[in-house]
């Protein structure tokens, strides 16, 4: 294909097509903020060791030229000196004039030739990653969605066991006998492991988990239930893992007044109304997440 | 027969003819009825024959005398140097020539021979002209002149001398003079055409030092005026291109050196520490390597000592574990700040084997680049090359010059390594890569004219009449920005005035041999009523160090420097320590005892003696005000300061201090003795080490600055700063308003009677027992004008272990009616103790209290 290919292909080398893409969102966490609003803080209070402020202003001196304004400059000048001809015999090879004065440089104390650059060229405080070293900026944010994707799926699945447990508890008792929603039965300590969530294969958690879940339930073999259970509850694990979610949890607010969020059931539903801040995680900062 | 030997200039060879002739030459030089048959030497048409004839004769062609034994047998070791060989090719060049440039190593004799050469073809004495020979270094102008006045079996002074700064040692008699190539610069001063001199050789060229570039360009400008000027440019290294080139492609005459191929090493990888690695390469060059001599390269006299005493330690030990093994050492340093007499030590024999037929002994030469080319060690066979050395280093943009340790160029680097191929076959250990040595080191060492500040220069520059200094035909031009520094200095100092002109100020201050700021404080000095003193102080700071501090009594080297120092500055420490060092006759031991160096104080004093007839030439005060008056030492200060206005820094409300202008952070050297921080201080040296110091420091006014330096210290046109806006303010105040600055500006007042009182705050520790505090009040001088003690044990009573605030009053009853307002008093309190070992000790703390005189 070449570039100037024909109109009706869609150039994707065109500003266009970025533009479609809506930019990210800044979150910006309440942590990362705090930590820069100390950071500026210390910056201020802080006073840098003298050897930094004498570095800091040597090298400023050692750029900074002799301009125009110093007496020096305008005797020269006077004497017939221009910046662009140099000094010395006009006949003589532009390169063996020197322009600048030769570089200062300050060595490390008996540091052997070429072990090492001579004296750091700046501070701890003030180093940067080398180019060879340094991330690029679009693998960092990609790298901080996909950990913080993994982790909010496992907390999900984590809750909806929790609600799932909780409400078959709550329908034990009140006489109901079998719902989807409940936990499918499992052996006892087989989903210990994956209470911390997101563990160190959490690439595959999530599948492995909804994959497992999948099969226990399609390996259930319930004596009393009836077809119509059996394929809710096929259907029901189908479902995206927040989707389940949502469904326990309305029906736990809906039926027994329990808030998942709250850890607590309510008396009436006003009381649940009022006093219960919402639906869903986020109206309850910080809720569960201990 | 004369005149067959001037036709005869071929290149000789020895034939039967030739042995013949030379067996008459031997029957003409021992009978002196024959003298007459001696060849007549024409200047400029000589032979080497005929020189040669001259130099077997009977007696001295220079001073009629017969030759002593002792001259013939240097003679004999004369004929076996390299250079001996290409004599008549030398002639012949220069004949022809006006100019030559000629590369020999070191040891091929050319230092020595080639004048001489010089000195029987050009006959400089029967045209009352001399020839000059310049060095760069003084010790080397000395040495070799006493070496050539040997060979030419002369007293030295007389027919050969030498001339260094502060030392003349030459007469009218004198035909053949050393130099350093400073000197020469001077005399071209009052010499603008060098017409003393038929020939000048100027040696060491290959070193690029400042006076030598700056003798170049001035010589290549003189020959063309000169045509009868002969000039020998001689040079170490290979690099002869480049001076042939800029003179007007000169011819090269080569002396092949005597050297054995050198084989190098190199390390595998870079060293962390290149001390120890040398150490560790001596070392194992001791145990495993074939007998021989061993050189080491490294930067600095501590550095050098501590890498001679680790080597010692380190073989001790190794003779310990295995002494049938292991042979001894002896490591001997080598720096230019060494007494001779130790310097002598290089050249003694390696250590015999500790028993017969065992290893045998090792001398190790731990050295600065001073063994690089400008002295010949025999016996080194290894060489060790970290690859650095101390290089001097400005820049115009801080004002900053100093001694940085620095990679060593490539040539640099070659001529080490020859170094060790001297008496036979040898082998260089660089301490660093073969890449680094490609690509970290430079082709050529910078110039020094690159490398300095260029005050004394353009000054001496304007002095001989040259005033194009924008196209001066440098060899290599300096950074424009380091002429601009240099200029700017002068027109500040009064030097030159705007358009670039020198002003007689400026014309006296060429005069001398010193840093424009010690001219123009000199030069001021009688103003202030104390050129006595200031001269005094520059003679120190001309002279090496004086303190010594050796590392193993330091606490001992402070505290006999303590006694000595001045609360107002390291200057006038200096003052008080040469005034000691009269005051006790120049006593060597008296020098010992008080940890200082007697030979810096002896040259120190023969500096001053040069000065000061200077002075008396120039018609310039040698005058004092008396020591007892109140300001004997401000005045000095303020003379000081008229030609170091531009070396001043301010203490920040941050503590530390910024330079004048230039804004860079400095600290007081630790060598400083100030234990207070004034608001303002001069320095004599900025320098640059792990830190950046001032070094040489004294408290100054700041009303003296704007009083002295108006044009300097213009605030219209001065960088933003805290030392602007507290100028400002002193000046808002008018001229008064402040203390007082030289004597013109005294307030005279009647001080009838003045009380100062406080108390004193004492906080002994528990097992210090106090014996008694006594407190001293002085006027801003010295002297005492009250003593008080407030406080004495009483029968074995101890003062109680807790702070105590002893309050004491004084009353000043007519404090003189010369004190300026306000009166500065000092609190001198004495605290008395008696330690643990009932020794007592005297404690200091000063006290200074402004107190307002009532009128």
């Amino acid at each position: 294909m070449t570039a100037g290919g024909s109109d009706s292909e869609e150039d994707y080398m065109s500003e266009a097509l970025l533009q479609t893409l809506a930019p990210q969102p800044e979150t910006v966490k309440y942590s990362e903020r705090r930590r820069q609003t100390v950071q500026e803080q210390a910056k201020k209070g802080y006073t840098k060791p003298i050897w930094e402020q004498e570095r800091e202003r040597r090298e400023e001196g050692l750029a900074a030229e002799i301009g125009a304004e110093n007496k020096g400059f305008q005797m020269l000048a006077k004497m017939g000196f221009k910046k662009e001809e140099g000094l010395g015999n006009p006949d003589l090879p532009d390169d063996a004039r020197l322009r600048a004065p030769i570089e200062v440089v300050l060595r490390e104390r008996k540091r052997g030739l070429g072990h090492s650059p001579p004296l750091a060229p700046s501070s701890k405080r003030a180093r940067t990653p080398s180019p060879d070293t340094a991330v690029p900026e679009q693998l960092t944010t990609d790298f901080r969605l996909q950990k913080r994707q993994r982790l909010t799926e496992a907390k999900t699945l984590k809750t909806l066991r929790k609600a799932r447990r909780i409400c078959e508890t709550l329908d034990e008792a009140t006489g109901i006998q079998r719902h989807m929603l409940w936990l499918p039965d499992e052996k006892p300590g087989k989903d210990v492991e994956d209470e911390g969530g997101e563990s160190g294969h959490g690439e595959t958690t999530l599948e492995r988990l909804i994959e497992r879940e999948n099969h226990e339930e399609i390996d259930q073999e319930q004596p009393d239930a009836t077809e119509d259970l059996w394929q809710e509850v096929d259907q029901f694990a189908e479902l995206e893992p927040p989707v389940q979610l949502a469904a326990v949890t309305s029906y736990l607010r809906e039926l027994h007044r329990y808030c998942i969020w709250c850890g607590a059931a309510y008396q009436t539903s006003e009381e649940l109304r009022d006093i219960c801040p919402g639906e869903t995680e986020e109206d309850h900062e910080g809720g569960l997440d201990d | 027969m004369a005149d067959e030997r001037v036709v005869d200039d071929r290149p000789r060879k020895k034939t039967k003819v030739d042995k013949k002739r030379q067996a008459d030459d031997a029957e003409v030089a021992a009978n002196p009825y024959l003298a007459h048959m001696l060849p007549t030497l024409v200047p400029g048409k000589t032979t080497s024959q005929q020189a040669e004839a001259h130099e077997n004769a009977a007696t001295n062609l220079y001073t009629g005398r017969p030759f002593t034994q002792k001259y013939r047998d240097i003679l004999k070791t004369r004929r076996n140097l390299p250079v001996h060989k290409q004599r008549d090719e030398f002639l012949a060049l220069l004949h022809k020539h006006q100019t030559i440039i000629l590369v020999g190593e070191t040891g091929s004799g050319k230092t020595t021979q080639i004048p001489q050469f010089l000195l029987y073809d050009d006959q400089p004495q029967t045209k009352g002209r001399m020839i000059a020979c310049t060095q760069p270094r003084r010790v080397a102008a000395m040495s070799v002149a006493k070496r050539v006045a040997d060979e030419l079996d002369v007293n030295l002074g007389d027919e050969v001398g030498y001339s260094i700064r502060f030392e003349d040692c030459t007469s009218n008699r004198t035909s053949l003079k050393y130099m350093t190539d400073g000197m020469l610069l001077r005399e071209a001063m009052t010499d603008p055409r060098l017409e003393r001199y038929s020939a000048i050789i100027l040696d060491e060229a290959h070193e690029r030092t400042l006076s030598t570039d700056i003798l170049m360009g001035l010589i290549k400008e003189i020959c063309k005026n000169r045509p009868d000027l002969k000039v020998i440019v001689m040079s170490a290294t290979l690099d002869a291109g480049k001076f042939q080139k800029y003179f007007n492609d000169a011819p090269l005459l080569v002396v092949p050196g005597r050297t054995y191929p050198v084989e190098i090493y190199y390390t595998p990888e870079p060293e962390r520490d290149y001390l120890e690695a040398a150490i560790r390469t001596v070392l194992q060059i001791h145990t495993c390597e074939e007998p021989g001599d061993i050189l080491v390269f490294l930067t600095g006299e501590e550095e050098i000592e501590d890498a001679c005493r680790k080597i010692r330690n380190e073989v001790d030990a190794l003779i310990r574990a295995s002494p049938t093994q292991v042979g001894d050492v002896s490591a001997v340093p080598l720096y230019s700040s060494l007494p001779p007499a130790q310097q002598q030590r290089i050249f003694g024999p390696a250590p015999p084997p500790r028993t017969p037929g065992g290893p045998p002994g090792r001398k190790i030469v731990v050295s600065t680049t001073l063994a690089e080319t400008s002295l010949t060690i025999d016996g080194i066979v290894y060489v060790i090359d970290p690859g650095f050395s101390k290089q001097k280093v400005y820049n115009p943009r801080i004002r900053v010059e100093s001694l940085l340790v620095s990679p060593i160029s490539k040539a640099s680097a070659q001529q080490r390594s020859g170094r060790a191929g001297r008496t036979r076959p040898g082998k260089c250990f660089r301490l660093y890569t073969e890449k680094s040595f490609m690509k970290d080191l430079q082709e050529q060492t910078y110039p020094e004219i690159l490398r300095t500040n260029l005050g004394t220069v353009v000054l001496q520059l304007k002095k001989l009449g040259i005033d194009d200094l924008v196209h001066f035909d440098f060899m290599d031009p300096p950074a424009p920005e380091t002429l601009i520094r240099a200029l700017e200095l002068l027109n500040y100092l009064g030097a030159l005035d705007d358009d670039g002109n020198m002003t007689p100020t400026g014309d006296s201050m060429a005069e001398f041999p010193l840093d424009p700021q010690f001219c123009k404080a000199l030069l001021s000095s009688p103003q202030h009523r104390c050129s006595n003193e200031v001269l005094s102080i520059i003679a120190m700071l001309s002279a090496p160090n004086a303190f010594l501090r050796p590392p193993d009594q330091r606490r001992q080297a402070d505290e006999a420097r303590a006694q000595f120092e001045h609360e107002d500055g390291d200057h006038l420490t200096m003052l008080n320590v040469f005034h000691a060092y009269k005051e006790n006759e120049h006593d060597p031991q008296w020098c010992y005892n008080n940890y200082l160096n007697a030979r810096s104080l002896k040259n120190a004093d023969n500096v001053r003696t040069q000065l000061a007839r200077i002075m008396e030439r120039r018609q310039i005060q040698l005058v004092s005000t008396p020591f007892e008056s109140k300001s004997f030492y401000t005045n000095i200060r303020t003379a000081l300061t008229a030609g170091f206005f531009m070396q001043v820094a301010h203490l920040e409300r941050s503590g530390h201090y910024l330079t004048s202008k230039d804004n860079q952070v400095v600290q007081l050297h630790p060598s400083c003795g100030l234990d207070s921080k004034p608001d303002w201080v001069i320095y004599n040296e900025f320098v640059l080490t792990s830190k950046n110091y001032i070094r040489t420091c004294t408290a100054v006014k700041p009303e003296w600055l704007l009083e002295l330096a108006p044009a300097y210290y213009d605030l219209k046109n001065f960088p933003k700063c805290e030392a602007k806006r507290v100028l400002e303010r002193i000046a808002a105040r008018g001229p008064g308003g402040g203390g007082a600055a030289g004597s013109k500006r005294r307030t005279s007042v009647h001080a009838r009677s003045t009380t100062i009182s406080g108390s004193l705050v004492i906080a002994p520790t528990a097992h210090v027992l106090v014996d008694r505090v006594s407190v001293t009040a002085k006027l801003s001088h010295n002297e005492a004008i009250m003593r008080e003690t407030l406080y004495a044990r009483e029968g074995g009573q101890t003062m109680a272990p807790a702070r105590r605030a002893l309050p004491f009053e004084f009353v000043l009853n007519g404090v003189g009616t010369e004190a300026t307002l306000p009166v500065r008093v000092v609190l001198n309190a004495v605290v008395e103790r008696v330690g643990k070992t009932a020794e007592p000790l005297v404690l200091e703390k000063e006290v200074a209290i402004e107190a307002a005189c009532e009128r």
